[in-house]
């Protein structure tokens, strides 16, 4: 069952901004305070996309006294650019593996466990089992 | 005790700090400090204060903790992010909370979380640091302010937060807390070579020490302290050893002496880079004092430029310009379009785009062998520090940077950071320095010999040690400190040997080791601190997204700096200090706090505001306005707390800006007034013509001058005035002005080789003599003991060599 509520801890995991970040947006009233004034506090769905917006804004450029303005306007941020940056790899002649540039990094062990299976299995031995 | 409290108008909101003090123990080199910050909360909520203040950049900051009624609590180091989750557990809690942040070596944040209404306690801070030193003459930088500092446009949003908001303080044009500061210093054996050119400081002798304070019981914060000590003892080689944990730590002071043995001082200085490029910083905040402070320093090496190079001027600020498309040959002609253009230059030019003027000239002629000196003149209010260090270090391979660092509160980072990537040197001039004989040091050590190429054996091997800097040159009547970590169980060696290299010749020096057990400035801190600075300014504070083996590298330095700063206990970019108080349930915190950031005065002189020299003061617009009222009594009982600090009880009273008086100029000696004129007579080829003004400096006829000029019988034609002039000069300088040749030799080395040449083409007689004997002889030997008396005496000198024919 999902809950209606977060942590502190628990919104900069699903968010990727540290603590410092947080509590820094609710000072400049680009996030509003958790419910529960005093000791603890709860946040909820609308401040984790409040969050997530801000990224994504900040992943188009854009510096935070904008992004502070767009969403007083009510702006929400565009999706993201069609552009993107792909790693080309060539297992054995003739074959390429493309993969984007955030997975490459994110997910290297398994990228090159892929790596390691496909020069297995289209190298010269992977031939003879053909 | 003061009652009066600050209130900042913006908002409404009152601030809660009550005063600074410094205290501090200097043992030769060697300085330890306790800064303590006393907080107060008058409100009736608890508060949260953020205070921004800067500390010497090259400080170890060893100590933090938090004097509450009769606790202390002590702060440990901790991973920056973590430290902050713990803060902010506390806060969350009810508890009491102590965060410090670095932002900059010299730039740091704390966070006091949970104020209760009544609540008053002290921040303690401890920090150790080797203290400059400029030729035997030590030198304290404290600074007090924080000048705002530009942000450039494609700054990146660390962590998602503005740069700004991590380097820069809210400002107020004043503020009712003001600096205390006791010092001590230690082993001086003359009392009268303390002094101040920024505050009035008041020096009481001890059997063992001398005590420094400033005259009135605190200052205003808007300017750096500065405290020169010295000259105390000749430039020596000098190594110390320490031992902490079971490991052993080096300290060497390695000097660069002139005459080095084997060295032939006399020969001519090193050959210089054929391009010498002055930079200067045309932005907003050099208005003022800054500016026309700068104007004289480009001015003064302007003028000592040596004929047969090629120079160029850069202004900046928001954008760049340049005087010549390209470096041109130094002559009378150019000279004059340099300083044509120098008269035209203000401080007009907008923000502090320092980035793109040093990457024109570094990708000028890139990839080619030709040397260049940079001579930036600067206050230094920019936050990429870091990215100008990365930019010197990856494209300056044949250029040097010398920085000259402007105003009350230059970024002492960014000066010395650059004059360190860039293999040079730095010098500041503080508004109550002459400028001229600063910036002349600073000229020295352009055209000086240098110890290079410096290997130093660390005992019977080097395997295993730890040393920091790993690299440095050294110039002409300069100390630097090498510092090092043996590795475990091994002995201190009796000696450490240095081998380097000056202008050519090989050097070899055997130094033996001394224990010393200093708890001043210790030994394995300062190695710590000079590492991490090491580690740091090598990766930069924003590392570029590159290949992976560059994360790599980036990431295995972060650790390694995270390890040293938690072993050491002293802070970096990485890590932060924190403080956690357990309180009793009656005591806890009964709402989150509200955030009561603390302003700083603005530094005097910065974009024109105020001067300490007289002149308009600007309001600034955007300022928080202090006004004074009383605090509501809300302290029921007595506070317990021991007073570490005092108010400012005797700061004046406030007054708006426009009615602030200000402080008279400083005067200069006469003496330095003449040695300058003198200098200014320089002709840009080499010569010295002296003209009607610095006749009068010397109190000579300019008629009889002229006149004994007539009777000069040369070989060849030759300007004769100017013949004489300048063999007149030179002696003077020789004769009056020797306790100071290190700022005027090197300036008048040209001069020098002029007179040379031109006597050996010409061979001019006075009187039946070689001219510059006639020169030397006929000045009565009576003069040379009475140093200041050369104004009167030189013309009757001139006048009596008309009479005796």
């Amino acid at each position: 069952m999902e809950k209606p509520y977060y942590t502190i801890k628990e919104i900069c995991e699903k968010s990727g901004f540290t603590r410092r970040t947080v509590r820094y947006y609710i000072s400049e009233g680009l996030l509003d305070p958790p419910a529960g004034r005093g000791r603890g506090g709860f946040y909820f769905d609308s401040h984790l996309k409040r969050l997530r917006d801000i990224k994504a804004f900040q992943d188009q450029g854009l510096k935070l006294a904008v992004i502070g303005e767009m969403l007083k306007i009510g702006k929400t941020p565009p999706p993201p650019r069609e552009r993107e940056i792909w790693v080309r790899h060539h297992p054995a002649p003739g074959f390429e593996i493309h993969v984007a540039r955030d997975l490459e990094q994110k997910k290297r062990r398994q990228v090159e466990a892929i790596l390691r299976m496909a020069r297995n299995l289209l190298g010269p031995k992977g031939d003879t089992h053909e | 005790m003061n009652d009066l409290y600050g209130c900042v108008t913006v908002k409404e909101k009152i601030v809660p700090l009550m005063g600074v003090r410094l205290e501090g123990r200097i043992v030769g080199r060697a300085a330890g400090f306790t800064l303590y910050q006393r907080f107060r909360n008058v409100e009736t909520e608890p508060v949260e204060a953020v205070y921004r203040f800067p500390l010497p950049e090259s400080a170890a900051l060893c100590g933090f903790k938090a004097h509450v009624a009769d606790r202390v609590i002590t702060g440990s180091v901790e991973e920056r992010d973590r430290a902050f989750e713990l803060y902010d557990d506390v806060l969350q809690n009810g508890d009491g909370g102590y965060l410090l942040d670095q932002e900059r070596p010299n730039v740091f944040t704390l966070s006091v979380g949970n104020l209760n209404p009544g609540q008053e306690l002290v921040v303690i801070l401890d920090y150790a640091l080797l203290l400059n030193m400029e030729g035997p003459r030590i030198r304290l930088l404290v600074p007090t302010t924080i000048a705002p500092r530009y942000i450039p446009a494609h700054m990146p949003e660390q962590g998602g937060i503005p740069e700004a908001e991590r380097v820069n303080p809210p400002f107020a044009d004043h503020v009712p807390w003001g600096l205390s500061m006791s010092l001590r210093i230690y082993g001086i054996k003359k009392p009268a070579a303390i002094s101040s050119p920024s505050h009035p400081v008041q020096l009481d002798f001890f059997e063992d020490h001398v005590a420094v304070k400033f005259c009135s019981d605190s200052v205003r914060m808007d300017q750096d302290f500065i405290l020169t000590v010295g000259p105390e003892s000749v430039c020596s080689d000098r190594v110390f050893h320490m031992q902490m944990d079971g490991r052993r730590f080096l300290q060497l002071d390695l000097c660069c002496r002139t005459p080095e043995k084997g060295i032939d001082a006399s020969k001519a200085s090193p050959p210089m880079p054929k391009d010498t490029i002055f930079v200067l910083d045309c932005s907003g905040s050099m208005t003022g004092d800054s500016m026309e402070a700068a104007r004289r320093s480009l001015e003064i090496l302007l003028r000592a430029m040596t004929p047969e190079r090629r120079f160029n001027i850069y202004r900046f600020g928001s954008r760049f310009e340049r005087l010549f498309s390209q470096p041109q040959p130094y002559g009378a002609q150019t000279l004059d379009d340099g300083l044509a253009y120098l008269s035209r230059s203000q401080a007009d030019l907008g923000g502090t785009e320092m980035m793109a003027p040093l990457k024109d000239i570094l990708e000028q002629d890139e990839g080619a062998a030709l040397k260049k000196d940079i001579v930036l003149i600067t206050d230094g209010e920019v936050a990429n520090e870091s990215a100008l260090f990365q930019l010197m270090r990856e494209k300056g391979i044949s250029t040097r940077l010398f920085a000259v660092g402007i105003g009350a509160a230059p970024n002492e980072y960014l000066v010395k950071g650059l004059a360190r990537a860039g293999r040079g040197a730095w010098v500041f001039v503080h508004p109550g320095e002459r400028i001229e004989s600063r910036v002349l040091t600073l000229y020295g050590k352009i055209r000086s010999h240098t110890l290079e190429n410096i290997k130093i054996q660390w005992g019977t091997s080097n395997n295993g040690v730890e040393q920091a800097p790993v690299e440095a040159e050294i110039f002409e009547n300069e100390t630097t400190t090498f510092l090092a970590r043996l590795p475990p169980n091994v002995s201190s060696p009796k000696a450490v040997s240095v081998t380097a290299r000056m202008n050519g010749e090989a050097i070899f020096r055997k130094i033996p080791v001394e224990t010393v057990e200093s708890d001043v400035a210790p030994i394995p801190l300062l190695w710590a601190r000079e590492m991490i600075r090491d580690l740091e300014e090598g990766g930069g504070h924003h590392n570029e997204k590159g290949s992976r083996q560059m994360d790599r590298k980036n990431g295995k330095r972060r650790e390694t700096i995270i390890s040293l700063s938690r072993a050491f206990k002293i802070l970096s970019q990485y890590t932060s200090y924190v403080a956690l108080e357990e309180r009793a349930e009656t005591e806890k915190s009964s709402s989150a706090p509200s955030l009561r950031p603390i302003p700083v005065p603005v530094a005097i002189g910065w974009h024109g505001m105020g001067s300490l020299f007289g002149g308009v003061v600007r309001e600034s617009p955007d300022r928080y306005d202090v006004r004074f009222c009383k605090g509501p009594s809300r302290v029921s009982e007595p506070l317990d707390t021991p007073i570490f600090c005092r108010m400012a009880s005797s700061t004046p009273s406030p007054a708006s800006p426009r009615q602030r008086p200000f402080m008279k100029a400083p005067s200069f000696p006469r003496r330095e007034e003449v040695l300058l004129e003198i200098l200014s007579c320089q002709k840009a080829e080499g010569g010295m013509e002296m003209d009607k003004l610095t006749a009068v400096a010397l109190s000579i006829d300019f008629q009889d001058l002229t006149r004994l000029a007539r009777r000069i019988k040369t070989e060849a034609p030759v300007d004769r005035f100017l013949l004489l002039s300048t063999a007149v000069l030179l002696h003077i300088l020789e004769e009056y002005f020797r306790d100071q040749r290190q700022q005027w030799e090197q300036v008048v080395c040209k001069s020098r080789e002029w007179l040379s040449q031109v006597v050996r083409e010409t061979r001019p007689v006075l009187k039946g003599k070689p001219l510059v004997e006639w020169v030397e002889q006929t000045m009565d030997t009576g003069f040379l003991s009475r140093k200041y008396a050369i104004l009167g005496e030189v013309g009757d000198w001139i006048r009596r060599g008309l009479r005796s024919d």
